[in-house]
């Protein structure tokens, strides 16, 4: 009987934790500190006039600060998803919390997942903001309407470029970095190969070894948003937009696929096959290789394709309907400070930044090194994100129909 | 059916006069009935129907059949399907008889020594206190491309570990244990007397084991083949980490959903994955079950006489302990990997990834991860096991539903749970919830769920009442009706007789129960990788992440840390049902 009981009992409970589980209601604001009759969202003496933190006001902007005093108010938290290094989310969103004690939970997602996981949840927000992970996924959720517009004050912090902030700020840019090559050195000292220069050397033969093994790893254009930036890329390369040589590109991409040992499921796939020897080449965004030097591959060597190369914008932006309007914003203008993005190269994220020097932001060490840091001295293909972002899955029909599907063509990590 | 004369006919509508009334006396029988049914129906049948239902459909809302169609061509869908059958019905053989060999070894065969026999215990339920992908890990770890053994020592650039081999070698091993600990049940519920018989009137062991011990086995065989080939073709993490270029019908949904935002496609493949699952599940039951017998008549059965035969003895011990040593090293690398810096690189000590392991989760995702499966285990088994009563001893109209029902859960993959789940209560049941005011939804719409600790454990239930409801109803079957039925003649009630009759006659599924629901539990990945957010974080999430960025030795780590927690769990509830359980009673009222 008492077993019965009990299960009756743990129904009941589920429901009841249901019922349990609704928010509580926000903080009223204090009345007690003297209010600035000018700027009603500080007491007289420069502290935020909800009376409860001890936030110091007086390093941000009166835009800033009525955030802070309204999302206070409010009793808003902040809830993040995240598509970088899980352990730069978790920062973010700790330091977040700490700068403007405002209650933030995050939580990573593959991009895949994150756009899924939004989609589903689009007429019940759980998310207020989306932290990192390509813009080509930003483009696809401002086409689903699962984004929020907003013009941030610190936009003036961004290195000017088209590129780096949606036209009709949907989101905004954090971080860059350029596709390339990785080169595994040991490996192609056993074998007797110079490490390539240009994104033609990689049709030639030498790229498959005399006992028949594939050297290069791609990613694979029906999974990974970097694989598709790669064929953006070889298209703008051979004439795209105006002139392109169409036949150049079918070659192209038959000789090249003729070495390509694996295509993997994940963007940055081919950067951990590289170091461990898994391939001698392999095409990813650059970052993605100086994390897995950085992790003690020291074998590896970064090149940028003489012959131009694309690159990625990673992203921020606010989840349509969100519940914490005001603590939201407050993270997109955090987002796009020295404080927020100075971290990530402690946190395996090793981009080029899009905030400016005078701003603060201080490019990764390690990018120096490889002579990747500026983006302006390196050749890169004119790429119009805009204009490519809804021709991609065409062009990776046409890729597929030269190459044909065979088992290369990994769908897994 | 004719009847040849009137009484017969009268007796039978008597009897069914009696049954009916004999069911409405029952007020917790039918309390029982409605709350399963309530719960089997809004928890599986409905987020189920609410996804599959979009396979049917066009964009515009009408009923289409050319998604079917679509996915029928696709070539992508051909390869998994096929794939997934094959690698089901291998696994299926494979993990049945190396559960067989463990669980015979175990009950009937005297070892030499008590540590051989200790020995193979706990390399049997290894497989099942971790979570399922750590063999993948430890496999790759070993024979993958960098892989310690293939690489380091042999100096071989091979692939060949990853795709179906590998698949079938851990598969096998992840799932025979399931195998094991349900031969081990059925096997110890013979009475060794029938098998004495034989022996006596002349049969050799071989003649008692293939006539006697495997005929009565056969509907416990059939469905351990069956529950191993189901969680074979439902599985996602080990063909996501080890599987290489062999796409099964999980992985492909998955990137469906997630990779090409092909949502109807994949709605459309978990359609089929499901059909297919269910058609074993039907194979099963109506062929299987007929032939099921009652062995466990309701007399105590004396101690079985162990095997001594050195011909039986030697090679058996010699290959399970083959497996053993093999299993063995397989978890031992987990710790081992996790303290190396890089795998197959650089092989310096290191404990960075054991602070990387609480940078990136924290603490938060061990608690959330345990204090979930722990509410979701003891409802579990006691669901199933209630559900493995009614309907094996029962007869009411609802049965075959219930049983299907909480069946078919298995059938489905994690992955398609999970969005499943997100579809259906993510604005409340049937989206009721939007018509609401934001925030101001009543609390019947369910729309409060979402998000919480409560929708997981919900999962975790839902996941892991198929083993027990199938344990439980292999184990009932054993017990002969006549035991209830004179309990019940002697006027206890539906709630007596389960709880002082058949809960401690099955106590052994209980508890196996209770430990594999807390074990699927912590382990689970697929069907929660969707639902985890910030408020509900779990450790196997992680886990899975760091193994799919390469980061083995973070993986290990992780993985190290969640063995000790299962393990330790699972050993607090050995000693915990050892004083409290329910046979102490019985035995100390004889």
């Amino acid at each position: 009987m008492k077993k019965i009981f009990a299960i009756v009992l743990a129904v009941i409970m589920i429901f009841g934790a249901v019922a349990c589980s609704s928010k509580p209601a926000g903080n009223e604001p204090a009345n007690n500190a003297a209010v600035s009759s000018d700027t009603p969202w500080l007491t007289v003496d420069g502290k935020c006039a909800c009376g409860k933190c001890s936030v110091d006001m007086s390093k941000y902007s009166p835009y800033i600060q009525q955030l802070i005093y309204e999302a206070h108010k409010n009793g808003e938290t902040l809830t993040v998803y995240g598509a970088c290094d899980e352990s730069y989310v978790k920062a973010a969103g700790e330091k977040f919390e700490e700068l403007f004690q405002i209650p933030a939970e995050e939580t990573r997602y593959a991009t895949g997942e994150l756009f899924t996981k939004t989609e589903e949840e689009k007429n019940n927000p759980q998310a207020d903001v989306w932290f990192g992970g390509s813009n080509d996924y930003y483009f696809k959720a401002k086409d689903a309407g699962l984004l929020q517009a907003y013009k941030p004050e610190n936009e003036k912090n961004l290195i000017p470029n088209p590129a780096f902030i949606d036209k009709d700020y949907e989101w905004v840019g954090i971080y860059t970095g350029v596709l390339g090559i990785m080169f595994n050195m040991d490996e192609g000292k056993e074998l007797g190969l110079e490490a390539p220069k240009t994104w033609a050397e990689l049709a030639d033969p030498k790229w498959t070894d005399k006992d028949g093994n594939k050297l290069i790893a791609l990613p694979n254009p029906e999974t990974s948003a970097t694989a598709t930036n790669f064929l953006a890329t070889q298209k703008y390369r051979l004439g795209y937009p105006d002139n392109l040589d169409s036949a150049a590109l079918e070659k192209y991409l038959k000789d090249f696929d003729k070495n390509v040992t694996q295509y993997t499921k994940s963007g940055s796939g081919p950067s951990k096959m590289v170091g461990p020897g898994e391939c001698v080449v392999g095409i990813s965004f650059l970052h993605d290789g100086v994390a897995q030097i950085a992790n003690g591959y020291k074998n590896i060597q970064l090149i940028v394709p003489e012959d131009g190369t694309g690159f990625e914008v990673g992203a921020a932006a606010i989840v349509k309907n969100d519940k914490n309007p005001n603590a939201a914003k407050l993270f997109i203008e955090f987002c796009l400070t020295a404080d927020c993005v100075n971290m990530g190269k402690d946190y395996q994220s090793m981009q080029n930044l899009v905030i400016t020097d005078e701003a603060g932001a201080i490019q990764p060490e390690l990018l120096k090194e490889y002579g990747i840091d500026d983006l302006s001295k390196l050749n890169l293909v004119p790429y119009d994100v805009s204009d490519v972002a809804p021709k991609l899955k065409e062009w990776t029909q046409e890729w597929l129909s030269y190459v044909g599907d065979d088992e290369r063509h990994q769908k897994k990590s | 059916m004719e009847a040849k004369t009137v009484t017969p006919q009268d007796y039978r509508s008597q009897s069914k006069k009696l049954d009916r009334k004999k069911f409405w006396n029952d007020p917790i029988l039918i309390a029982m009935i409605v709350i399963m049914v309530f719960f089997l129906t809004l928890f599986i049948v409905y987020p189920l129907v609410m996804l599959l239902s979009e396979a049917l459909r066009s964009s515009d809302g009408h009923f289409t059949l050319d998604t079917i169609k679509e996915t029928l061509n696709y070539v992508t869908f051909k390869t998994a399907f096929f794939n997934t059958l094959k690698l089901g019905l291998i696994v299926g053989v494979t993990s049945t008889v190396v559960g067989m060999l463990f669980a015979y070894i175990d009950v009937y065969v005297k070892t030499k020594t008590k540590i051989l026999a200790g020995l193979f215990n706990v390399v049997a339920t290894m497989p099942v206190v971790s979570p399922p992908f750590v063999l993948s890990l430890s496999l790759i770890m070993l024979f993958g491309r960098t892989g310690f053994i293939t690489k380091s020592l042999f100096g071989l650039r091979t692939s060949g570990i990853y795709g179906l081999t590998g698949l079938i070698i851990v598969q096998t091993l992840t799932f025979f244990p399931v195998c094991y600990l349900t031969f081990k049940g059925l096997l110890k519920n013979i009475d060794p007397s029938i098998e004495e018989a034989a022996r006596d009137i002349g049969a050799s062991r071989m003649k008692v084991f293939t006539s006697v011990t495997l005929p009565l086995m056969l509907p416990g065989i059939g469905n351990a083949f069956l529950v191993t080939f189901i969680e074979s073709i439902a599985d996602f993490a080990n063909p996501m980490i080890i599987g290489g270029n062999y796409d099964t019908l999980a992985t492909s949904i998955y990137l469906q959903i997630t990779g090409s935002l092909n949502k109807n496609i994949a709605s459309a493949m978990a359609l089929f994955l499901l059909l297919l699952t269910m058609a074993l599940f039907l194979l099963q039951k109506y062929w299987l079950e007929r032939k099921a017998t009652a062995t466990l008549t309701g007399k105590a059965a004396r101690g079985r006489i162990l095997i001594e035969d050195k011909g039986v003895r030697i090679p058996l011990s010699i290959l399970a302990g083959a497996v053993s040593i093999f299993v063995i090293g397989l978890y031992v690398l987990i710790p081992i990997g996790s303290l190396f810096n890089l795998w197959g690189y650089d092989y310096s000590l290191t404990f960075k990834w054991y602070e990387y392991t609480f940078a990136s989760g924290g603490a938060k995702q061990y608690t959330d991860s345990i204090t979930l499966a722990l509410i979701s285990a003891p409802i579990t088994s006691l669901m199933s096991m209630l559900i493995a009563w009614m309907v094996v001893k029962k007869k009411f109209a609802l049965k075959g539903y219930i049983e299907l029902v909480s069946m078919m859960a298995m059938a489905v993959p994690g992955i398609v749970l999970g969005i499943a789940y997100i579809r259906g209560f993510v604005t409340g049941v049937f989206h009721v919830a939007e018509l609401f005011p934001r925030g101001q939804a009543p609390f019947w719409t369910l729309q409060g769920l979402y998000g919480t600790g409560a929708l997981v454990v919900l999962v975790f239930i839902v996941r892991s009442l198929p083993v027990g409801t199938r344990n439980g109803i292999a184990a009932l079957r054993q017990i002969d009706k006549s035991i209830e039925e004179a309990a019940t003649d002697l006027g206890a009630n539906s709630g007596k007789v389960f709880t002082s009759i058949t809960l401690p006659l099955i106590k052994d599924s209980f508890i196996s129960g209770l430990i594999t629901s807390f074990v699927r539990s912590i382990t689970a990945i697929s069907a929660v990788i969707l639902l985890v957010n910030p408020r509900v974080n779990l450790i196997t999430y992680q886990i899975s992440e760091s193994a799919n960025k390469g980061y083995y030795g973070a993986a290990c780590a992780a993985a190290t840390i969640l063995i000790l927690i299962v393990y330790a769990a699972i050993l607090l509830l050995q000693i915990f049902t050892k004083y409290f359980g329910t046979s102490r009673y019985i035995k100390r009222e004889e």
